[in-house]
């Protein structure tokens, strides 16, 4: 093992692993107890689109992606809470129609080199330190952002009508929640893939609220889930050859059948 | 202490509150009921802010308002203490010690709510209410979903607080059994108030047959 982590490529990758696994489980109890967690699989199908469209106009696809997949999250947010969509219908709506327009123009540009497969699944061994600092980057935003908002945010988590009788600016709230899903999204598709970076989200709080009794264990064990998850994700995939999201993933679902046996903390009344 | 006016509400075409006005003066204790469907929790909803009439005026002599929520509206899936429900609100410990205490639920506070029965739960909630200090309190329906011998004990509780802290309350009911103290006001609506005045007075036009819930 020891000399297996001497190769520079695979410490970024557990690096960009970690960092990112940790800027995900900071935001998913927020989404997922919320009934939010959708949201996320819905921006990574927007965000294939948007590299698509990077890609052909930029030689750095982020550009184009990172304006896309934000404004297309301000606008799943406005349908929801203007229009009157319900939450999954604007997700499904936007996603989609992102999602077919990024399909046609995969096929229709000449100019088009980049293989789909590698947006879909992702690559996070052939990252460059570029893209360690934008992580990075991203992890402070959203620190700083759940730092700022944290009983806000657990109070429209749990009780969103009385978030919004003490006078929070919750919709607002919900905005920033959406653009730093967003910009996560973005950020960590090209190494977990668009089909699997939602379970980054999803995993942390589903299997932590499992273990816990309360919030701020879900949220601090969350992390620890996250992190565990990653790293041994990573170092599974590279000497199996496989995809590292596809690994990760593997390794959520054996800690969330295990969390099934553990019983909650705390002492029953 | 509570003025409210001529509010209208409509959903679409649908009117589901019409010209419903009343006063109430400071310490009085009202309760509002009605059938299902009446616009019972419409009209609360308007008094905590959380909808906006159609048309109407509403003026609350005092600022802060305490409310406590239907119990279906709070999600049951979000693993939490009490501690953390309520040190979301202050950060006065002696506030939080003092209002367990009054509810019997000291032993409570760091216990984890999905530990706690149905009728735990509201006094917790209701502590939520109290930390705010209210000179009002509205509470929509706190008891549904109760024993009866809980609701017995929780209903008291608000009498109490009512008698202690002078507190204007305004409590939502479908069930009739909750009305309990005669000098409490009541105001019956069926989209429109069809009764507003004393308990007493109530149960002579109930008895006339003119309510059906």
């Amino acid at each position: 093992m020891g000399d297996f982590l001497q190769f520079a490529f695979l410490q970024q990758a557990l690096l960009i692993g970690v960092i990112l696994s940790i800027s995900a489980a900071l935001l998913s109890p927020f989404l997922v107890l919320n009934q939010q967690g959708m949201i996320a699989h819905g921006l990574s199908h927007v965000s294939f689109t948007g590299f698509v469209l990077g890609l052909l106009f930029f030689d750095q696809p982020l550009i184009i992606a990172v304006p896309f997949v934000v404004l297309s999250s301000i606008l799943i947010q406005y349908l929801t809470t203007k229009v009157k969509l319900q939450g999954d219908v604007s997700i499904g709506i936007v996603s989609s129609v992102a999602f077919a327009l990024g399909l046609i123009l995969v096929k229709t540009s000449s100019s088009f080199n980049v293989s789909v497969e590698s947006l879909l699944v992702g690559n996070i061994f052939t990252l460059r330190a570029g893209d360690l600092f934008l992580s990075f980057v991203i992890l402070l935003s959203i620190t700083g952002f759940i730092w700022r908002y944290y009983q806000k945010l657990f109070l429209m988590t749990y009780d969103e009508n009385y978030a919004i009788f003490l006078k929070i600016k919750v919709s607002f709230i919900r905005y920033l929640l959406a653009i730093f899903t967003s910009l996560f999204i973005v950020i960590g598709v090209r190494s977990i893939g668009v089909l699997l970076i939602t379970s980054l989200i999803i995993f942390p709080a589903a299997i932590a609220s499992k273990m816990s009794t309360t919030f701020k264990k879900t949220f601090i064990l969350g992390i620890v889930i996250a992190v565990t998850a990653s790293l041994l994700g990573i170092l599974i995939a590279h000497p199996l050859n496989i995809p590292a999201s596809a690994s990760i993933v593997v390794v959520y679902t054996l800690i969330f059948m295990f969390s099934f046996f553990i019983k909650k903390g705390g002492h029953k009344k | 202490m509570v003025h409210v006016k001529d509010i209208n509400m409509f959903f679409g075409q649908y009117h589901a509150l019409k010209n419903i006005t009343f006063n109430l003066n400071k310490g009085e204790f009202l309760h509002v009921v009605g059938p299902n469907g009446s616009g019972k929790s419409t009209l609360i909803k308007i008094l905590v802010g959380l909808l906006q009439p159609n048309s109407g005026d509403i003026q609350l002599d005092s600022s802060v308002i305490g409310y406590l929520p239907q119990a279906l509206n709070i999600s049951n899936q979000v693993p939490m203490s009490v501690y953390e429900v309520l040190k979301n609100i202050t950060k006065n410990e002696a506030d939080i010690d003092g209002w367990l205490h009054m509810m019997e639920m000291t032993d409570y506070k760091y216990e984890a709510m999905q530990h706690l029965s149905g009728g735990q739960k509201q006094r917790i909630f209701l502590v939520r209410a109290l930390l705010q200090n209210p000179e009002v309190l509205i509470l929509d329906e706190p008891t549904s979903a109760l024993d009866p011998q809980f609701r017995e004990t929780f209903l008291h509780l608000l009498h109490h607080l009512k008698q202690t802290h002078q507190m204007t309350i305004i409590h939502v009911t479908h069930d009739l059994t909750d009305v309990v103290k005669s000098n409490c006001k009541v105001l019956y609506i069926d989209q429109e108030a069809r009764f507003f005045g004393a308990y007493k007075d109530f149960q002579n036009f109930s008895h006339e047959g003119h309510h059906h819930g």
